[in-house]
């Protein structure tokens, strides 16, 4: 398709430097979801756009070009930059990864686009690592809800009965949440099994306590596995090295 | 246009330069051919001489046909300061500019997940035992304002602030002689959130 397209706003996702002084760049942009462009000249040394096509800071890109990959002829700076450090760093760059894999080129999910814009805000001013890990788990909700692989998280898919706060339940991946009943088996086979009240709070975006995200995020690195068909996420593999 | 085999050889052996396509790679090897063999010779001597024999530096990982480098020999330079840089042309860029005299570390990348390069990947493992063994009074980080220079500062930040050592991050800011308004927006707040305070002598 040939598209002529105008300060469309996107983030940019990465950047890889191609020939001497060009770089295809990855973005994630409002309307048309992920696109991948061809930066000309950008890795000059008196290139303007150097400083600008970076990732987290929201810009406005205007291309053109046929088919996949198109070549970019402007660029401007849409607001400020998210300025992310330490931990909230590579959070970002684990929700670009993510991103990165998951989302197909020129599939649009503007609300998702929302979502990211917002997790990138809330990123900034996190204070401490349960912060950051709440934004993330959410985050995680809603791309996979975007995707159309959303959880269920408010009744039992056999029984159809509505989540019990009190009863512990077990997280069928592809299906849902079914009530378990007996006691939790130990050691490493205890992953996925969820209380009724995490369930409920992850829905509504009320989860507290260390307990319910770590089991949310169990919940959270399965399923996404299986959307990632096998592939493994680096930046996950760098914040275990951090810890 | 067909040439002799060995013409075209060098012609297509040159294209593997950074930015040397066939035109100025044709453009090199007749220039070599017509004006210049002893040129040529010494290029093709030192050209086989260096692919043998240059490796990495064991302690800073810069290129160096010796175990150790010149700079990390030099017994002269600060043995506590220790400069961490992503390039050679790093090293090469603070050596001609700043009267720096500490050692040098070279990562020969960044950390950057997504292409899948990890810590050990940039030689954070070998960097590590250099912080361990206490010479290293302070670590000065000067990989690249990019996010995945900044991740990797983090990251090292981080190793040399859990065994104690002091660490500081280079200054990002506006070029000297340059004007505010032609600064790009995110050098310039980087500018403003670093700014220092007015020494009076």
């Amino acid at each position: 398709m040939a598209s002529d397209v105008l300060l469309q706003p996107v983030y940019l996702l990465h950047l890889r430097a191609y020939r001497n002084t060009s770089a295809l760049i990855e973005v994630f942009s409002a309307e048309y979801g992920r696109v991948c462009l061809v930066a000309r000249g950008v890795r000059k040394s008196k290139s303007r756009l150097q400083g600008l096509l970076q990732p987290f800071s929201p810009l406005l890109l205007s291309w053109r070009g046929r088919g996949e990959l198109v070549n970019l002829h402007h660029a401007e700076l849409n607001g400020g930059i998210h300025q992310l450090k330490g931990v909230a760093l590579l959070s970002g760059m684990y929700l670009n990864e993510m991103l990165l894999y998951l989302l197909a080129r020129f599939d649009p999910h503007p609300k998702l686009y929302g979502y990211y814009s917002q997790a990138l805000v809330e990123l900034e001013v996190a204070k401490n690592r349960s912060a950051i890990e709440s934004v993330l788990r959410y985050f995680e909700k809603h791309l996979l809800q975007e995707l159309g692989y959303g959880l269920i998280l408010d009744h039992d898919v056999i029984s159809n009965l509505p989540i019990n706060p009190d009863c512990l339940y077990q997280y069928r991946l592809g299906q849902g949440p079914v009530l378990y009943e007996g006691s939790l088996p130990s050691g490493k086979h205890n992953k996925l099994y969820l209380q009724g009240d995490t369930l409920l709070n992850f829905e509504q975006g009320t989860l507290v306590g260390p307990k319910s995200f770590k089991e949310v995020k169990q919940l959270m690195r399965a399923a996404i596995s299986v959307q990632l068909g096998g592939k493994t996420l680096n930046s996950r593999k760098l914040f275990k090295a951090y810890k | 246009m067909t040439q002799d085999s060995l013409v075209s050889q060098l012609i297509e052996s040159l294209r593997c330069l950074p930015g040397v396509g066939p035109k100025s790679a044709q453009r090199m090897a007749f220039y070599l051919l017509e004006r210049d063999r002893n040129g040529a010779r010494q290029l093709a001597h030192t050209l086989i001489e260096a692919a043998n024999k240059v490796g990495h530096c064991s302690i800073c990982r810069n290129f160096s046909e010796r175990e150790v480098c010149n700079l990390c020999s030099n017994e002269k330079r600060d043995h506590s300061l220790l400069c961490i840089v992503e390039m050679p042309t790093d090293v090469q860029a603070i050596e001609q500019s700043t009267g720096f005299k500490g050692r040098y570390f070279v990562l020969m990348g960044h950390l950057s997940p997504i292409d899948g390069l990890g810590p050990d990947d940039i030689g954070l493992n070998l960097l590590a035992t250099h912080l361990d063994c206490g010479d290293i009074k302070e670590v000065i980080l000067a990989t690249n304002p990019t996010i995945e220079g900044e991740a990797t500062a983090h990251y090292i930040g981080e190793m040399a602030g859990s065994r104690h050592i002091k660490t500081t991050r280079i200054a990002h800011g506006v070029p000297l002689g340059g004007e505010l308004e032609f600064v790009d927006g995110g050098t310039l707040s980087h500018a403003f959130s670093g700014r220092r305070e007015i020494e009076s002598l």
